[in-house]
């Protein structure tokens, strides 16, 4: 019983000491300070109504550039 | 002439697609109405007052309505819906249940032989979730994933469907096939706009990646994820345990389509955080207004199939459906 107990007791302890670890030593860095959620204007939407019929215009002229897997 | 359009079932989404067929956006038409309960078409018929004719009753009956709005549990909508199409009415179906829409898809042939449309998943996911993914795919020159998640249900049938969607597997487009996965693995934290904010999504039975299939089948990976909390996923594969809400409150859906620009990587997210119902009943009004005005393919087609999905977005966002896209470091590490 009293192994048991010291089992526990060590390995309460070790989760402790690396939790601190990680606590004091962890180098998260700092989380993202700009970005968001942006809701889209009525204007935006028109406007990709206009990119998308230039895209499709440029597409039927074959002149769309395609994607290079390289990158 | 003034275009008639059917609504079968007028519950908390049905509601609501009376509603907005009777607002000030949407032109002179004549409606009919048909639930199940006699109290839910009276319901309907004084909330339509004298704004519209209205006729009660069964569906199909008397002369075929121009298009129907199907927004009644899943489980039987193609029946309904090829009855309806051999009338020779246009068809509009909100049912998420993938075996709906499994159905649904198989009645393309008499749709296209009938010269008619049969709209599948016209709701919020699958819906508003793939016309979100649509726009996105349009701003990209090849899209290599898509994944939708959503939050939040519309009415008691909505919220049984999603509490049976989170214990049957789901089907994932991964490579170049599709893969059963159990319903509640595969956690996923998605952040929507507020209220919602940040919600552990699950996969499950989910209809969107079929229908995206139809428009990108060559994507690599189509997913979709729907939000639960430990006690859904301990308790769905029990009945539920207690009477779901009249309105699940407010919902979003989320889609995050990855693919090229211009040889460059880009991920495109865009989100709209609203009333699941409000949502789906509005998608299902302005696509049925856009097939009574003749616009439409012919044919079973899901919403990412729409060559004007940023007309049908438009007007949404003129109904008060707030489209919002995520700018920061998704995409943009830098």
């Amino acid at each position: 019983m009293l192994t048991l107990v010291r089992r526990v007791a060590a390995a309460l302890g070790l989760t402790g000491l690396i939790a601190m670890l990680f606590r004091l030593r962890g180098r998260g860095g700092v989380p993202p300070q700009t970005g968001g959620w942006r809701e889209l204007t009525e204007v935006e939407l028109a406007g990709f109504l206009a990119d998308e019929a230039q895209r499709a215009a440029a597409a039927e002229d074959g002149t769309a550039e395609a994607p290079s897997a390289g990158e | 002439m003034t275009p008639t359009i059917a609504v079968a079932g007028l519950g908390t989404t049905g509601g609501h697609v009376v509603r907005h067929l009777v607002d000030e956006l949407s032109p002179p038409l004549a409606l009919r109405l048909h639930d199940t309960d006699a109290d839910a078409e009276d319901r309907a018929r004084k909330q339509v007052g004298d704004r519209a004719p209205v006729e009660v009753g069964r569906i199909p009956g008397g002369e075929t309505a121009d298009v129907t709005i199907l927004a009644t549990p899943c489980g039987d909508h193609a029946a309904v819906a090829s009855r309806l199409l051999g009338a020779g009415g246009h068809v509009v179906s909100i049912s998420d249940s993938p075996d709906d829409i499994d159905a649904l898809l198989e009645l393309d042939d008499l749709a296209r032989e009938a010269g008619r449309s049969l709209v599948v998943g016209a709701g919020m996911a699958p819906g508003l979730g793939c016309l979100l993914a649509r726009h996105a795919g349009n701003q990209l020159d090849t899209v290599d994933s898509i994944n939708i998640a959503k939050a939040g249900t519309a009415g008691p049938a909505c919220a049984r469907q999603h509490h049976r969607a989170l214990k049957l597997p789901g089907r994932d487009w991964v490579g170049s096939g599709w893969e059963l996965r159990a319903g509640g693995s595969g956690r996923d934290l998605a952040w929507f706009p507020e209220p919602i904010g940040a919600r552990d999504c699950y996969r499950g039975a989910l209809g969107s990646p079929i229908l995206l299939h139809r428009r990108y089948p060559e994507a690599k990976r189509l997913s979709a994820r729907m939000s639960a909390t430990r006690r859904d996923r301990l308790t769905a594969r029990l009945p539920m345990l207690r009477k779901p809400h009249q309105d699940g409150g407010p919902g979003a859906v989320r889609a995050e389509v990855r693919g090229w620009r211009n040889g460059r990587v880009e991920t495109i997210v865009y989100a709209v955080t609203a009333f699941p119902s409000v949502v789906a009943a509005a998608v299902a009004v302005v696509v049925a207004l856009r097939l009574a005005a003749g616009h439409g393919p012919v044919g079973a087609s899901g919403l990412s199939e729409w060559d004007d999905a940023n007309l049908i977005l438009t007007e949404l966002h003129r109904r008060g459906v707030p489209i919002s896209t995520f700018s920061g470091i998704v995409g943009d590490p830098s």
